[in-house]
């Protein structure tokens, strides 16, 4: 049974606990995944223990992929971290611009229309053309 | 009997205890704190489960930790 554990001491200086636990959920379709910690919470011992009997070769790979995965999640949290306040500036945006024109805002200054833009043109020149058009006759 | 001792800097209490109720027809658990670490011990375990559960238990707490974050 112990050919198939693999045992990992990481520094949580440089991975993050998150990261960490990111990675061996990862992994818990091919392996029963242990986390133990030091008494200061310094170093994390990761066991990574085979649920098939596997070769020395594949032991290593198995190690190799969770070192691969251990160094992306880390760098996930590291990006999602530093875009954080970003991601809530463009959450906030969106949301606040697809709230509904309140009462407030849309009081009775926003109606006037000082420069006649809204009216018609009919409206507008409707009457001064037929005015002209009976002159020419 | 088996038994499995979780940090807790690591394991939230709250998903142990999760994971205590969802195999609770699988096994019978009792839980012990100590200083940093919460001891679970298991027997009763139904037949064909003893080779497995105390891995797949754990698995099960790490995942229900992870959901907690």
């Amino acid at each position: 049974m112990s050919q198939n554990v693999i045992k990992i001491v990481l520094n949580s200086d440089i991975y993050n606990l998150e990261a960490i636990l990111n990675a061996c959920y990862a992994f818990i379709d091919r392996a029963y995944v242990f986390l133990d910690s030091d008494s200061k919470g310094k170093k994390v011992r990761v066991s990574l223990e085979s649920k098939q009997v596997i070769s020395a070769g594949k032991k290593a790979q198995l190690r190799g992929d969770f070192e691969n995965e251990l160094l992306y999640c880390s760098l996930r949290h590291k990006i999602g971290t530093n875009n954080k306040k970003i991601r809530e500036y463009i959450v906030n945006r969106a949301i606040y611009s697809a709230l509904p024109i309140s009462s407030e805002d849309f009081n009775s200054d926003a109606l006037k229309d000082p420069l006649g833009i809204a009216i018609p043109w009919e409206e507008k020149y409707g009457n001064v053309k037929k005015n002209n058009a009976k002159s020419k006759v | 009997m088996p038994k499995v001792r979780f940090n807790t800097k690591i394991y939230k209490k709250k998903a142990i205890q999760n994971a205590v109720s969802a195999y609770s027809n699988l096994a019978r658990f009792s839980l012990k704190q100590t200083n940093s670490y919460i001891e679970v011990k298991i027997d009763k375990v139904s037949s064909g489960f003893n080779n497995i559960i105390i891995g797949e238990f754990s698995n099960y707490v790490l995942a229900l930790t992870k959901k907690c974050l």
